[in-house]
């Protein structure tokens, strides 16, 4: 739909086969639409650097805290 | 033992591979009769793998209606859920036992929602998908004493449950490590090796009996798939390795309306379906046409799942999709306060991608919720290798089906408990044998090609490109040539591609790398299985559809296809499914 346009994304990254200081890395990837940045990790791993590793199980459980914790209760005593 | 060329040798009498419910739940009960257990965690423990997305748990149990029974609850999974194509004896044990087990977990912690008078209560919104079961025995997880609505997440409460218990326990548990093959000498289970790519150590495990429960294989599909990162169907792989036979592996579940775009909310229903909590949205095309007027006059929107996954798919086939591949939910006749009250979080998500559904259309797409065959097991566990036991949605027992639907917490903790109870026995009962020095020295050396290998390609790389094949050929609707291309495309990677992988990170810690070129052997072996019984299974029945054969066929196509390993490659059979409790007239 849109133009291709490309996003700086820079990510702290450590090394732990060096020295495990939090470094600064910047990447230039390609723009999705609305895309989010676990899209925007994925994109760098798989084109540009697959040593680029990061915990990530949370798609579609991201949002653990959407439980309407004050909503309406029967324990209210 | 230190002639071995490993890092650390482990010994103990019950290996448990996956530390989700039913791993956790088969850990706790065989440390209980007394063995010693060691449980391999792929993630971390309690943020990882497909145990956490269900949100609701299906039994029998005080919260049931009295007009409902365990003999109609097997009926429903059994007709419902696996459109006959269900191994009856299995389902009934599940029919019996679920509602013990999710009662057990209360005395672990686990609160059920209850109402005011302190009796569980029903899912209140049990609707969920037009045309199912009565699904009026539906549970779920309330946190903190709260009476919620909206979407629960029961997975997590039951398996923070669980965790805590195998903690109490003390049973032995390692993260952030990735089994790669399970050794077998004469049919019987000697170890497993185990990478930790956390440390980048190679772990030999020395037992006389393992517990697969490793998930499912939905990965296989990334990123059009909803389920967690660690699904990469590691389980089917290893037991296939191992000589077991695996059941139905062409069958899956998916959900119709979910996002389209971006990759990372395609794990997220824009709605479960498309009438879900009387939200009552419209299906439309690129042209603006309701096209489910032309596929089922009458229900429209309510047709069941499969209905409209096809729909979908046809329209978007025929050129009449949106520009992300989808088709697109129009929410502008629906008043913003019931989708609120009905649908609160779908909502959020929905503003929060940058819709504004009184103007927008939301594009969605089909993605794969799950797949549903799995490892051959017997009542207690077992498959055809003495000392594998395989439980939970890698094993082909009732799984997460959503015809009966909220099956698969019930699954994973009846067939977990099952399998810690018979390992446990097994073990007690068998002399342990030591594990082939020669397997164990070409496993390690298999392990180890990816970092010895100097320039080659990324894992991630071979893995994405697995994963496109499988969705482009072998996915919602499929046809004979679609199948046999992505077949060709497996061969290709399997041949050429996979022994040129190469990890960039040779030495430190956090090796992710690793850990993909480990999925990335047991998904080709996974997806090959997939996609050769869907070449095998010539019918469309429940979320198996095939352009070439659109009809369910209960004439010739009421058999289990079995996959095995054999000398020349996968070979498949099949066997005429049983009816000895639910019987076909009676349907």
């Amino acid at each position: 739909m849109k133009a291709y346009r490309e996003i700086a994304v820079t990510v702290i990254r450590t090394n732990a086969e060096t020295d495990m200081k939090p470094t600064p890395v910047q990447y230039w990837i390609p723009y999705a639409d609305r895309m989010r940045v676990i899209d925007a990790l994925n994109c760098i791993r798989e084109h540009i650097d697959s040593s680029l590793g990061f915990r990530w199980s949370c798609r579609y459980y991201a949002k653990r805290t959407q439980l309407p914790l004050g909503h309406s209760s029967g324990f209210e005593a | 033992m230190s002639r071995e060329p490993v890092d650390q040798v482990v010994e103990t009498d019950v290996l448990v591979v996956g530390g989700g419910i039913a791993g956790s739940r088969a850990a706790i009960e065989a440390k209980r009769l007394g063995s010693r257990v060691f449980m391999i965690v792929k993630g971390i423990y309690g943020s990882s793998g497909c145990s956490l997305s269900p949100s609701v748990a299906s039994g029998i149990g005080p919260w049931s209606d009295p007009r409902d029974s365990k003999e109609q609850h097997l009926k429903d999974m059994v007709v419902l859920g696996k459109q006959w194509l269900a191994d009856q004896e299995l389902t009934k044990i599940q029919a019996e036992q679920g509602g013990e087990r999710l009662l057990e977990l209360e005395k672990w912690g686990m609160l059920w929602d209850r109402d005011a008078q302190d009796r569980i209560v029903l899912y209140p919104n049990s609707k969920l998908f037009p045309g199912t079961a009565l699904a009026d025995r539906w549970i779920t997880f309330c946190r903190r004493g709260t009476h919620a609505v909206g979407p629960f997440w029961a997975g997590h409460g039951t398996v923070d449950v669980l965790r805590e218990e195998v903690n109490r326990e003390l049973v032995p548990y390692i993260e952030e490590t990735i089994v790669s093959r399970v050794f077998v000498t004469d049919n019987r289970v000697t170890g497993a090796l185990a990478y930790d790519y956390l440390n980048c150590k190679i772990i030999l495990i020395k037992c006389s009996a393992v517990v697969i429960a490793s998930g499912d294989a939905a990965q296989a599909y990334f990123p059009h798939t909803m389920v967690s990162g660690e699904s990469t169907g590691d389980g089917f792989s290893l037991a296939y390795d191992a000589g077991a036979q695996l059941l139905n592996m062409e069958q899956f579940e998916y959900i119709a309306p979910m996002h389209a775009y971006p990759d990372s909310a395609r794990a997220k229903a824009a709605l479960e379906s498309p009438s879900e909590s009387g939200v009552m949205a419209y299906l439309v095309n690129s042209l603006g046409e309701r096209f489910m007027e032309r596929y089922s006059p009458v229900k429209k929107e309510l047709a069941s799942q499969e209905e409209v996954g096809w729909a979908m798919w046809r329209e978007v086939k025929e050129g009449r999709g949106g520009p992300h591949g989808g088709v697109f939910l129009d929410f502008r006749h629906v008043p913003r306060d019931v989708f609120q009250r009905g649908c609160p979080g779908r909502l959020e998500f929905i503003e929060k991608l940058g819709y504004d559904i009184r103007n927008d259309l939301v594009e969605v797409f089909p993605v794969v919720h799950t797949t549903t065959g799995g490892i051959r097991i017997g009542g207690d566990c077992q498959t055809n290798v003495s000392g594998l036991f395989a439980a939970g949605q890698v094993a082909f027992a009732v799984n997460d089906n959503l015809g009966e639907g909220a099956t698969g917490i019930t699954d994973a903790l009846v067939w977990g408990k099952r399998a810690g109870e018979y390992a446990s026995i097994y073990s007690r009962a068998s002399k342990p044998l030591e594990p082939n020095i020669d397997d164990v020295a070409e496993e390690v050396h298999r392990v180890k090609t990816p970092l010895e290998t100097i320039s080659g390609i990324s894992p991630i790389k071979v893995m994405r490109r697995l994963q496109r094949a499988m969705w482009k050929g072998a996915s919602i609707v499929k046809d004979e040539k679609s199948l046999q291309e992505t077949l060709a495309e497996i061969e290709i990677i399997q041949e050429s591609i996979v022994n040129q992988v190469s990890t960039r990170i040779k030495t430190g810690m956090f090796n992710y790398e690793m850990r993909e070129a480990i999925e990335l052997r047991h998904m080709l072996t996974t997806s090959e299985m997939i996609v050769r019984s869907s070449l095998t299974r010539k019918e469309s029945r429940n979320r198996f559809q095939r352009s070439d054969y659109p009809k369910r066929d209960d004439e010739h196509w009421l058999k289990h296809i079995i996959v095995e390993k054999s000398h020349a490659g996968m070979r498949l059979s099949t066997i005429p499914v049983e009816f000895p409790y639910v019987k076909r007239e009676v349907a």
